[in-house]
């Protein structure tokens, strides 16, 4: 499933995929891959999207 | 085949290994350079390895059971030398295709990574036409395999690696425009 919610939190700050990847240090395809949903990230990374998006984990990982 | 040129190629081998064991080595004790994977990265490794460990497997077995029932198709030493060619081609292609192959570090050199292994494909496969042109042999000889293919069959994993690479490279470069 498709994590939009990732999607436009980072659109929201203005960042591209390339940039959120270099601020939590994955690659470019793995942002891409979470927001495909084509990857589950482990918590480690999504706490680190977490504090470089300022969200917390529910904000965009929790589906309701 | 002379047995001054298996041991010239067996000694070249070896010595590529035993280089690059200590390059290896050397780069991670000083931790520089030192390759740099997130972990949707190692994961794609770890599938892409054993996928080529499957596939070169299944190759060791059906040899097994070729030279079993003697249906000689290529000698010993090119049917030995095809195990690792296999194994790497599928590890890269499949690590290329999932952005695992080269790490994160070593990203902005990746056209020159490119033409660098196409180049030595090309090297493999100039070296090939110079062995059939002078032997005067073809792909085959006498039924089975000749022993020069092995460089035509290293060339093939360079230019797939290399051409894997570029198309990669371009694929990731519209997504990220179309972004």
């Amino acid at each position: 499933m498709k994590n939009l919610k990732l999607k436009s939190a980072r659109a929201a700050m203005d960042l591209s995929q390339q940039q959120l990847a270099e601020l939590v240090g994955v690659s470019r395809q793995t942002i891409n891959a979470i927001e495909k949903g084509d990857y589950n990230p482990t918590i480690k990374l999504c706490t680190a999207i977490c504090k470089a998006l300022n969200k917390t984990l529910d904000d965009l990982f929790w589906e309701n | 085949m002379s047995n001054a040129w298996v041991m010239g190629f067996a000694v070249a081998v070896v010595l590529v290994i035993i280089i690059a064991v200590v390059i290896v080595i050397i780069k991670q004790i000083r931790g520089k350079n030192k390759a740099q994977f997130d972990e949707r990265q190692l994961l794609a490794r770890n599938k892409a390895f054993k996928y080529s460990f499957i596939v070169t497997l299944i190759y060791a077995v059906v040899c097994m059971f070729t030279n079993i029932f003697e249906l000689k198709w290529a000698p010993a030493f090119i049917q030995f030398g095809l195990l690792p060619i296999i194994g790497a081609t599928i590890f890269a292609v499949i690590c290329i295709f999932n952005d695992a192959y080269i790490s994160m570090n070593y990203k902005k050199n990746i056209y020159v990574y490119a033409i660098g292994v196409t180049a030595m494909g090309v090297i493999y496969l100039l070296n090939y036409t110079l062995h059939i042109s002078k032997a005067e042999s073809n792909l085959f000889t006498s039924g089975t395999l000749s022993d020069d293919s092995l460089f035509l069959f290293s060339a093939l994993m360079f230019v797939v690696i290399g051409i894997s690479l570029i198309i990669k490279k371009t694929i990731d470069r519209k997504a990220s425009e179309n972004e």
